[in-house]
């Protein structure tokens, strides 16, 4: 299984700047690929594009060499920078979970997800707790490609190690495809098979900078 | 360690949204209590009866008789138990106006969403009693012109409302999610979309009731609203005019009095309602 997106370019509006301009890239299944790069350059944006959250301007995202469906079940997950605004807030823990499938007590247990925060809505939560359950989720979805968009950046660091630690046992033994934004260097070496900039993936490199 | 905290402590935020929900229950049953009371006073009870007319308030007439001996507490009862009707159809209909006009606004292609925020502006811009009164009067006198009047005058603010919050939703992530877990569109609306913006929708269509009601009763005062065999407050007022110059001052104070304490409590029903189930909104 191979996820990836085949010179895209992507604006915002029509005539807004391209925020990616000729950008191809890919990760296959089992691969954990770092992805680094400046903020601002569009880092968030590619990972929404291979999600299938936003469509590319021109220029293609494929799943398996067929074009991503526009609507529907899309074996891909975004785990976003901002878990607050990934779950409903008027929900229950627990319909946040059940919205992706049912979620499995012992891997609730692994990630550090306290069974009475189930009952809780996300305004009770912290962010570190609700990022667990933004994990668990994307677990749960059966998803092949998980694309974790700076899902560490605001916690603290222990944390963060048992988040890496199980998302990372997870990938391995179901040879998930997993996409690492960040802009720690230190983690992509650490948890990432093979790490790229995002500057380096542009193929028109030439025309980049004045398409702005 | 007597200082009071910053936050509310849990216990008396819980009795505070009781005290609400209560207060609210109790503010509706007085409504339904003044509407089922209309309903059973029949036009032999407010009929002329010229042995006690112009009789000033008294423990028998609390709010007086009029010029043909009728009682006035009677009237204004019947009076506001008609107003009560006319506010929730209007209501309603402006509720599902503005409804519709958001899904389109939010949901249909670029053109149209800019078509309907026109509009709007335009419905917005122009004083609502001018647009009343015309309205009212093309189509003559009645229940009809007035319902009307009222419907396609108080839509623009709830629209605009509900509008954004559906723009708002639909940009959310966590509804970029659902849809790329699967769920059809009428999942994602019925499970993300319908819960947020209902506690708006019913809270909106309360608190046109008090303007409907208003405008109702100015509208009758006028001259182009209710024709004058109806018991409306604004139809009592409008005929105590020509009275208070005799010393009448009961048949203007009272049904005045009334038609205001009505809409005090329903706009206070409707803060009541957002407090309760639009919490976040609450401050706005």
């Amino acid at each position: 299984m191979q996820l990836e997106a085949a010179n895209v370019t992507f604006r915002y509006t029509a005539k807004g700047p391209a925020v990616l301009s000729g950008v191809s890239f890919a990760v296959k299944a089992g691969e954990r690929v770092g992805l680094l790069g400046p903020s601002g350059q569009g880092k968030t944006t590619l990972a929404r594009l291979l999600a299938g959250h936003l469509r590319p301007t021109e220029g293609r995202v494929l799943l398996n060499s067929q074009p991503l469906p526009a609507k529907g079940a899309l074996p891909v997950h975004l785990i976003s920078q901002h878990p607050e605004t990934a779950v409903n807030p008027r929900w229950k823990m627990r319909q946040v979970l059940e919205e992706a499938g049912a979620p499995d007590p012992d891997m609730l247990g692994v990630l550090g997800i306290e069974p009475e925060w189930l009952e809780r809505t996300p305004g009770m939560l912290s962010g570190g707790e609700l990022q667990r359950f933004c994990v668990a989720r994307a677990l749960a979805s059966g998803a092949r490609f998980i694309i974790a968009d700076e899902i560490s950046t605001m916690l603290d660091a222990i944390t963060q190690a048992q988040i890496w630690q199980h998302l990372l046992a997870h990938a391995e033994r179901r040879r998930l495809g997993l996409v690492v934004i960040t802009h720690n260097p230190a983690l992509a070496q650490r948890v990432c098979t093979r790490v790229v900039r995002l500057e380096t993936l542009a193929h028109p490199a030439p025309n980049s900078a004045s398409a702005q | 360690m007597d200082r009071p905290l910053a936050f509310d402590p849990p216990l008396p935020r819980q009795n505070r949204r009781l005290r609400t929900a209560v207060g609210c229950g109790i503010l509706l049953a007085i409504v339904a209590a003044i509407f089922v009371a209309g309903l059973f006073i029949g036009n032999a009870a407010v009929a002329a009866d010229f042995a006690q007319k112009g009789l000033p308030p008294s423990w028998q007439h609390p709010f007086g008789t009029d010029w043909l001996g009728r009682d006035m507490l009677l009237r204004t009862v019947k009076g506001l138990s008609v107003s009560i009707t006319v506010g929730a159809v209007a209501a309603l209909a402006s509720a599902v106006i503005a409804i519709v006009m958001a899904a389109l606004a939010a949901a249909g292609p670029r053109w149209l969403g800019g078509a309907v925020n026109w509009l709007i502006d335009l419905a917005m811009g122009v004083p609502h009693l001018v647009l009343l009164i015309l309205i009212a009067f093309a189509c003559g006198r009645g229940m009809g012109g007035l319902l009307l009047g009222i419907a396609v005058t108080h839509w623009m603010n709830l629209a605009r409302l509900l509008r954004a919050e559906m723009l708002q939703l639909r940009g959310q992530p966590y509804v970029m999610v659902s849809r790329r877990l699967g769920h059809s569109p009428a999942w994602v609306v019925r499970r993300h979309f319908l819960p947020h913006l209902l506690p708006q929708c019913l809270v909106g269509l309360v608190l046109l009731f008090p303007h409907a009601i208003l405008h109702e009763s100015a509208l009758s005062f006028l001259g182009y609203g209710l024709p004058p065999e109806q018991p409306a407050i604004g139809i009592i007022l409008s005929e105590s005019l020509r009275y208070l110059t005799g010393g009448m001052w009961w048949l203007a104070v009272f049904p005045g009095l009334a038609l205001v304490a009505l809409v005090i409590l329903f706009d206070t029903l409707g803060n009541g309602l957002k407090k309760l189930l639009a919490p976040a909104s609450a401050q706005e």
